[in-house]
């Protein structure tokens, strides 16, 4: 029983004792070059798992929710040049860094992906990750030297502040269902969502900016004795084979 | 068997490729098949094999590459599971000591649960957000002891025709043991 106990208490040690050198950096030559390796070999996984057939389907996804949203988004610019005016924003670019996915899925607590960007690339936490030209993907929830992890909108701890492109311009919680579909809540029920609804994010969280577009409501569920209603979500693209991303720095 | 550990860069060298293969799994496999944990069923059946407590080290190598690409803060998957597979050797000197498939199928399924259970509680000590996440550990624990557990059962019927050790009786090892 003793040696069982001493046994423990140094592998607790050598534990505690990793998570302090990793900390401190005293590991990042080794992990450094270690991971030249797996992240190349990682990439080329991926890259062999997605077949053209699926980058193509993706593309023309993309391709026709692009033009249908088109010209909702330029409506969307000319009212916000105007309140900017009215209010005397200053017009912030968001400046974008592309990055190759080299992985998915790996964590058992989670729906991810991993990129091939990290610290060294001025990325940080909870940045947005886009696809195409504003189709937001998920956001960044750890970030290594070289490498980062995105969360998917999919993911069950997925929670981003959302907008409907409804007449009153509800705002709601878009929020992830175990790696299988997405949902959006906290709806209030006087307010009118239908099938076809753009959602995009509302701006109102921090590093996240306005219009990035989210999905399509595919279905609503209203339930008179809640609160608030719930719509199920479509997404621009098959979270799951996807490539190339784009992250944001506002 | 136990002089295993001997051939040490074999088993470093197992570490890349088990990671990879786990990898493979994941992405190219449909589901369910893609749930195999093919990390766990390298920890079982090293135990199983080498009857080392050296095992719990190595899955400390294996879990550590595997950590780079978790969610969490870094040490919390790779905690979990060197503690898991030292309660996993314990388990299996003490009282799973049988030679069987449906043995190491149990084996697997333990490893899989304590896993799981020290991941929660070591996300909830680190104050990580905790919504869902008990919700989403169970969930799929299910899937994937089952497709890992039948994927055990299978590796090991098939060692078992190359490896005499797998198919000794647990009262002929309790002999031996008494022997030496």
């Amino acid at each position: 029983m003793r040696r069982r106990l001493v046994t423990a208490l140094m592998i607790i040690a050598v534990l505690l004792l990793l998570i302090f050198l990793r900390k401190y950096g005293y590991l990042n030559f080794f992990e450094s070059t270690v991971r030249l390796v797996t992240d190349t070999v990682l990439k080329k996984m991926y890259q062999a798992s997605i077949t053209a057939e699926m980058v193509e389907k993706n593309n023309s996804v993309e391709l026709t929710a692009c033009i249908a949203e088109d010209t909702k988004i330029r409506l969307l610019e000319e009212e916000n040049t105007n309140l900017r005016d009215q209010l005397k924003f200053s017009e912030k670019n968001n400046v974008s860094l592309g990055a190759d996915v080299i992985g998915r899925d790996l964590d058992p607590l989670g729906t991810t992906l991993i990129i091939n960007r990290g610290v060294s690339d001025r990325v940080a936490i909870n940045q947005p990750v886009i696809l195409g030209n504003g189709f937001l993907i998920g956001k960044i929830v750890r970030v290594e030297a070289h490498t980062a992890v995105v969360r998917l909108l999919s993911d069950y701890q997925s929670k981003v502040a959302a907008t409907v492109m409804n007449r009153e311009k509800s705002l709601g919680l878009v929020i992830g269902g175990y790696g299988l579909t997405i949902k959006l809540d906290l709806i209030p029920q006087n307010e009118v969502i239908q099938p076809g609804d753009v959602i995009i994010t509302s701006g109102l969280e921090a590093g996240i900016p306005r219009g990035l577009v989210i999905g399509m409501v595919e279905v609503v569920e209203k339930k008179p004795q809640e609160p608030f209603q719930q719509a199920v979500l479509k997404t621009s693209a098959d979270l799951h084979n996807i490539s190339v991303v784009s992250i944001i720095f506002n | 068997m136990k002089h295993s550990f001997i051939f040490l860069p074999l088993w470093l060298l197992a570490v890349p490729l088990l990671f990879f293969l786990h990898v493979a799994v994941i992405i190219f496999l449909p589901y369910p098949f893609s749930e195999i944990n093919v990390l766990a069923t390298a920890v079982v059946m090293a135990v199983i094999i080498t009857e080392s407590g050296a095992v719990v080290w190595w899955t400390f190598c294996l879990f550590y590459l595997f950590d780079w690409y978790t969610v969490g803060p870094f040490g919390l998957v790779l905690s979990a599971a060197v503690l898991a597979a030292l309660v996993l050797f314990w388990l299996y000197r003490g009282i799973l000591s049988n030679r069987e498939f449906w043995s190491a199928a149990i084996l697997v399924a333990v490893f899989l649960i304590f896993f799981r259970i020290f991941s929660a509680g070591f996300f909830w000590l680190r104050a990580v957000d905790q919504s869902g996440l008990i919700a989403s550990l169970f969930r799929s624990v299910t899937v994937e002891i089952f497709v890992t557990a039948s994927f055990v059962s299978v590796w090991y019927l098939l060692l078992a025709r190359f490896l005499p050790s797998l198919k000794v009786t647990h009262a002929k090892r309790m002999n031996l043991y008494a022997k030496n």
